[in-house]
């Protein structure tokens, strides 16, 4: 992975080149987990299994990172907006609008990634060190079928899930603090005026784009991993900044498109 | 939980999320739980309206406005009117009888920086209230874009103004000094004089007051009203008797018209010589009686020997003291000095 710079004395150039080569070979992995996700045969409980260690291990830890991510955005905005307009009536139904159009599913996506992408790239990177995947391949299955497609079957689902459950967090820390810190309460805090359907189209479908984004790049992360224990390591570290950077393009992609079929009001 | 199993655990957990999303979009889709009936407002103007924007009475939301439909100034026949915006308003049927025909319906926001709503002002209680599919003209917002774009050019023409006529406006202020110092002086001098002005100014007013006063006393006293009161009473009695008099007379004029076609040449002339004698007796009897009333009204004013006799008041007294006192002292008849 070019960002981490495994390799000493990487010149910029170098780097871009293997940018390019890294989203294509994700690209490579999302096609054949295109394929096998119409075609394969999956394990009996394998998603299950994926599912309960990438959502309900993570809830946790969503819930409290997405809490402290929604105090902090709404203290700060109306810090700033005080500064502005001596009105705070119009706050909640602001910060409602940018969490689902944006905040919750991309900020809370980063934290996901860190905590869901790591453990992929580590257990499958694992394989990959210890030969299982080796093994998998006399066998003639294909790995990204037996590892990388129940992952991100998951990853999409309890992705979308645990977004869906961080913003509502982000929602309700936001709202105590606005009452807590300038005096709006939760009736006025609550205000759905300026969400539209389009903004909830637009959160929901980053959700299940990130989710899936996590899956392939840590699981293409995890199987292209070699050198050991140190391997695994660098695998994990790779999977987590390529993850994060997949969230913040496909963030821009997404939003770009947004802008033209659901416009903000 | 420790007893569920592992699908039942992650279920639960994608089930709390779609009925959060569920509800979620159940509470943004504004789903109708009560009765609701339509609205149609014309605007011209609406300015940042969008569908699903609250419709408010005061503070408290009663509906939302379903549509925002451009007419472009197409002729509406149900109407008569040309609308170039027509928007939809759903209203809670709670309200119905609340919203009168004269209800106004205007373009506002939340505060500062809130959305467009539409506020209504219910109007007239006695008015009926509109019924659904009502079609009602809007009140547009002030356009604060076109009041800035004009006061900005009313700002620059002010400002070109004062700069082509900087001269000319030196010379103005200057003569209008000067004309108010010599008009300070003039009336520093005059002092005296303007004081005497005001102090025979406010003793005619005071006289014209006083006039007045006689005058309203006068007009309101009792020998005017009960003169009103005579002329009201013989204008009365006029209109009673004029109708049959004019019967009367209308008759007489048909049979002298009568008369007149039955009487030859010679009779005519003989007729006229007799009117002539007629007019010429009757200037006679005109002056005669001006002449008398010329007397009567030298009698009225107390003039004269017989004036003062029917008219003065203390003759009269004297002549009844006197009578009174020859009928207790009757030998005063025969008495002679």
């Amino acid at each position: 992975m070019a960002f981490t710079a495994r390799a000493e004395n990487v010149s910029p150039l170098a780097a871009l080149k293997n940018v390019l080569q890294d989203a294509l070979a994700v690209a490579r992995v999302g096609r054949r987990t295109m394929h096998y996700l119409i075609r394969g045969k999956r394990e009996p409980g394998s998603v299950a299994r994926q599912m309960f260690a990438i959502g309900n291990q993570s809830l946790f830890f969503m819930c409290i990172t997405m809490a402290f991510i929604g105090a902090i955005i709404t203290f700060q905005t109306g810090l700033q907006s005080k500064k502005l307009v001596p009105d705070f009536s119009m706050i909640g139904a602001t910060y409602l609008k940018l969490l689902i159009r944006d905040l919750a599913a991309s900020v809370g996506a980063l934290p996901l990634a860190t905590r869901v992408g790591a453990g992929i790239a580590a257990e499958i990177g694992s394989m990959v060190v210890t030969e299982q995947v080796d093994a998998l391949r006399m066998c003639a299955a294909d790995p990204v079928d037996y590892l990388v497609v129940p992952r991100f079957i998951a990853s999409v689902i309890m992705g979308t899930v645990i977004l869906i459950i961080g913003g509502f967090v982000a929602y309700g820390s936001g709202m105590l603090v606005a009452q807590l810190m300038f005096d709006v309460s939760p009736h006025t805090f609550t205000n759905l005026s300026l969400v539209t359907m389009g903004d909830l189209v637009l959160g929901v479908s980053k959700a299940v784009t990130y989710g899936g984004a996590i899956a392939l790049v840590s699981g293409q992360r995890g199987l292209a991993t070699f050198g050991g224990s140190e391997g695994v390591g660098w695998a994990t570290t790779e999977a987590v900044v390529g993850s994060c950077f997949a969230i913040i393009v496909l963030n821009l992609v997404i939003s770009t498109i947004g802008y033209f079929f659901v416009p903000a009001l | 939980m420790k007893g569920l199993s592992l699908e039942v655990r992650v279920g639960l957990l994608v089930l709390v999320a779609l009925v959060l999303l569920g509800g979620f979009v159940f509470i943004l889709g504004g789903v109708e739980l009560g009765d609701q009936y339509d609205l149609y407002v014309d605007f011209d103007n609406p300015g940042n309206v969008q569908p699903g924007a609250p419709v408010n009475v005061g503070s408290i939301q009663i509906g939302t406005v379903e549509g925002v439909e451009y007419w472009g100034g197409r002729l509406d026949p149900q109407t008569g009117r040309r609308p170039l915006i027509r928007t939809h308003l759903r209203v809670d049927e709670n309200v119905r009888e609340t919203i009168h025909e004269d209800a106004m319906f205007y373009v506002t926001s939340q505060s500062v920086l809130g959305e467009s709503i539409i506020a209504v002002d219910p109007g007239d209680p006695e008015r009926p209230a509109l019924e659904d599919g009502a079609i009602v003209q809007g009140v547009d917002p002030p356009r604060l874009d076109l009041a800035l774009a004009l006061a900005y050019d009313l700002l620059e023409n002010l400002s070109k103004l004062l700069r082509d006529n900087r001269e000319e406006l030196g010379t103005l202020l200057r003569s209008a000094a000067n004309m108010i110092r010599q008009m300070d002086e003039l009336l520093q001098e005059n002092d005296n004089r303007l004081d005497a002005i005001l102090a025979n100014l406010e003793r005619a007013t005071e006289q014209t007051n006083e006039v007045l006063d006689g005058a309203n006393g006068i007009v309101n006293g009792q020998r005017l009203q009960r003169t009103l009161r005579n002329v009201d009473r013989t204008l009365a009695s006029v209109s009673r008797d004029i109708d049959p008099i004019l019967e009367d007379v209308r008759g007489i004029t048909e049979q002298g018209n009568e008369a007149l076609g039955a009487i030859g040449p010679e009779q005519q002339d003989e007729i006229r010589t007799a009117i002539h004698e007629a007019s010429s007796l009757a200037e006679e009897a005109n002056a005669t009686i001006a002449d008398a009333r010329a007397i009567v009204s030298h009698i009225r004013e107390g003039r004269g020997t017989v004036g003062a006799f029917v008219m003065d008041e203390e003759i009269y007294d004297d002549i009844q003291e006197m009578l009174r006192d020859l009928k207790h002292n009757p030998w005063k008849l025969f008495w002679r000095e």
